[in-house]
């Protein structure tokens, strides 16, 4: 299939997805009900995409008293994705950090590590952003130490719900990293280096690093998805008026077909990066 | 190898007989269990609900006095039949379509796959959470048995697009071994192809995928929860007239966390109590689909 003819199918795909409502109720002025609708549901698809291209010039819509127009939204998605993209990069260097730190352990301790993880994946992120939130509250209350401001009413806040959107992505990317890095342990070419008297070190930092680079970050796209459904739960909790609280209770199939989009759009570029990235790192080496 | 097989035995025989504990509560001790009566500290001061967990309490009380334990083991049932069923409906589901798109001519095949890949990305929460509209606007009259039918049928179906693909890939690459070659010689049909030589193979990958589905709608409960959207529906449930308190109706465990999630600072152990609840169930699903794994 031609490429504008896949993007067709997308655009359709998504707008199905927002039109969802329509599937299961039909509201209107006589009351509410709930069923399967498919014809309203395919006309609606329709109305989505035709809204889709001239979004821009929707007419103004309110929410909770708050009137969201097109700069409205964009200042909010900003907001929210720099969150993301910033916890994204913290979870992504802190898990850096520690593979280096794990490259240094014994047998043992590299097991009882894994087992910490096996457990520590069995915590639902909305639980261990409770538990970090009571552990603050905790060092402040015995040390009187203020490390973050914690609800977000007035100026916007950064650290805490970084640190909060971080948590869950370091602990399943570190997981993913370390079973590849116990499979790239077991190559030959690692034995190699350390018999020809390279350090511990520099075999991890030049040699193994830049050919797990590239597992590693496949499993970035799954971890975006996954960390967009924590930032609803962080940006509710800490009452951020954030671009995903404003989809909440929202009856605007085309608001939410571009919410879909501007999801999309870092999540193409992340992948475009790492595909140049794979390029240079492993293909022109050749 | 023999302590393998018993804890697969053990751990579904231990969550059924929690099952049939939290409906044998509800039949025949539920009315017998009191509000918890006024305790007074050392000074003989006395404290007010909630409790934190004492000799008495184990898990401590909630804000209307309540034993968590209990309400707890009241919950069980409602959770673990929910997502058992959510889990199992997904899969079957999920097996049928994805063996019926196996045999589809290709063009239609690409197309399917190129339709449903918006669907599979985007995290099952944020297609509920699009929905989360019409949860709200379901009427309880009825005891809210349309709402959780409602609430069955989205959460079943936000799962689905990404089982369709996942099983069609399975079976296309079991459709590669030379015996299916053989048989469709002798002049089996798809449905014999697919009923005695696919699934069988397929068991144990079928079981590991059902135990994850079950996980992973656990998870989308709490996170449904936080949001205020519980099975059931939600009741009146505030102590005081001034504060607005939502409950879950039915009182299952993503109910519980969700509702009381911002008392995380006064009472920690009233969203505490369910949690352990639900990382328990989740470490038993994930140790059972390591030793189905190995």
């Amino acid at each position: 299939m031609s490429f504008i003819l896949k993007t067709i199918v997308i655009l359709i795909s998504i707008c199905s997805i927002a039109s969802l409502p329509y599937l299961v109720g039909s509201f209107n002025a006589a009351g509410d009900s709930f069923g399967v609708y498919p014809i309203e549901y395919i006309k609606e698809i329709g109305t989505t995409l035709i809204g889709l291209f001239n979004f821009y010039i929707l007419e103004e819509t309110t929410f909770d008293g708050v009137q969201i127009n097109f700069d409205y939204l964009l200042e909010a998605y900003q907001y929210s994705m720099s969150l993301l993209m910033i916890a994204l990069f913290i979870s992504f260097t802190a898990v850096l950090v520690m593979l280096y730190g794990y490259h240094f352990l014994s047998g043992r301790m590299k097991k009882a590590v894994n087992w910490l993880l096996v457990l520590l994946d069995c915590i639902p992120d909305v639980l261990l952003i409770v538990l970090f939130q009571l552990g603050v509250i905790y060092l402040y209350q015995t040390t009187g130490f203020k490390l973050f401001q914690l609800y977000g009413i007035g100026d916007p806040v950064y650290l805490l719900p970084i640190i909060c959107l971080s948590l869950t992505p370091t602990i399943l990317l570190l997981k993913m990293s370390l079973t590849i890095k116990d499979e790239e342990s077991e190559k030959l070419y690692v034995d190699f280096a350390y018999a020809k008297g390279v350090t511990r070190s520099n075999v991890f930092l030049v040699h193994m690093l830049r050919n797990m680079m590239l597992s590693i970050t496949n499993h970035f796209s799954l971890i975006y998805w996954m960390m967009l459904s924590s930032l609803i739960i962080i940006e509710y909790l800490f009452v951020i008026q954030g671009f995903t609280l404003i989809l909440y209770k929202v009856n605007e199939s085309t608001l939410l077909a571009v919410a879909i989009l501007l999801f999309l759009i870092p999540y193409l570029i992340m992948n475009w990066l790492f595909n140049k990235l794979h390029r240079r790192l492993v293909i022109d080496e050749g | 190898m023999r302590v393998k097989s018993y804890i697969l035995i053990l751990i579904p025989v231990s969550l059924l007989l929690l099952v049939a504990a939290s409906f044998i509560y509800e039949w025949g001790f539920d009315e017998n269990t009191e509000v918890a009566s006024y305790q007074t500290n050392d000074t003989g001061e006395i404290l007010t609900h909630p409790y934190p967990p004492s000799f008495d309490h184990p898990l401590g009380t909630d804000r209307k006095g309540q034993d968590l334990l209990l309400r707890i083991l009241n919950g069980a049932k409602y959770t673990i039949l929910f997502v058992l069923s959510v889990g199992l409906v997904r899969i079957l589901v999920g097996m049928l379509l994805g063996a019926l798109l196996t045999f589809m001519p290709k063009r239609i095949k690409d197309f399917v796959q190129l339709f449903l890949t918006p669907y599979v990305n985007v995290p099952a929460f944020i297609l509920v959470y699009f929905l989360a509209y019409i949860f709200f606007a379901v009427p309880t009259d009825d005891g809210g048995l349309q709402l959780i039918f409602i609430q069955f049928v989205i959460l079943t179906f936000v799962g689905v697009p990404s089982l369709v693909l996942l099983f069609s890939n399975e079976f296309q690459d079991g459709l590669k071994h030379e015996y299916i070659q053989a048989s469709y010689q002798l002049g089996a049909s798809k449905k014999h192809i697919v009923i005695r030589h696919l699934l069988p193979v397929l068991r144990n990958r079928f079981t590991i995928v059902f135990l994850q589905q079950i996980i992973a709608s656990l998870i989308l409960l709490i996170h449904l929860g936080v949001f205020r959207i519980y099975i059931g529906g939600q009741a009146e449930g505030s102590v005081s007239i001034d504060e607005e308190i939502l409950l879950s109706k039915s009182g299952e465990w993503a109910g519980m966390i969700g509702q009381s999630v911002f008392d995380i600072v006064t009472a920690p152990w009233i969203v505490l109590a369910p949690g352990m609840a639900f990382v328990l169930l989740i470490v038993m699903l994930n140790t059972m689909i390591r030793l189905i794994r190995v």
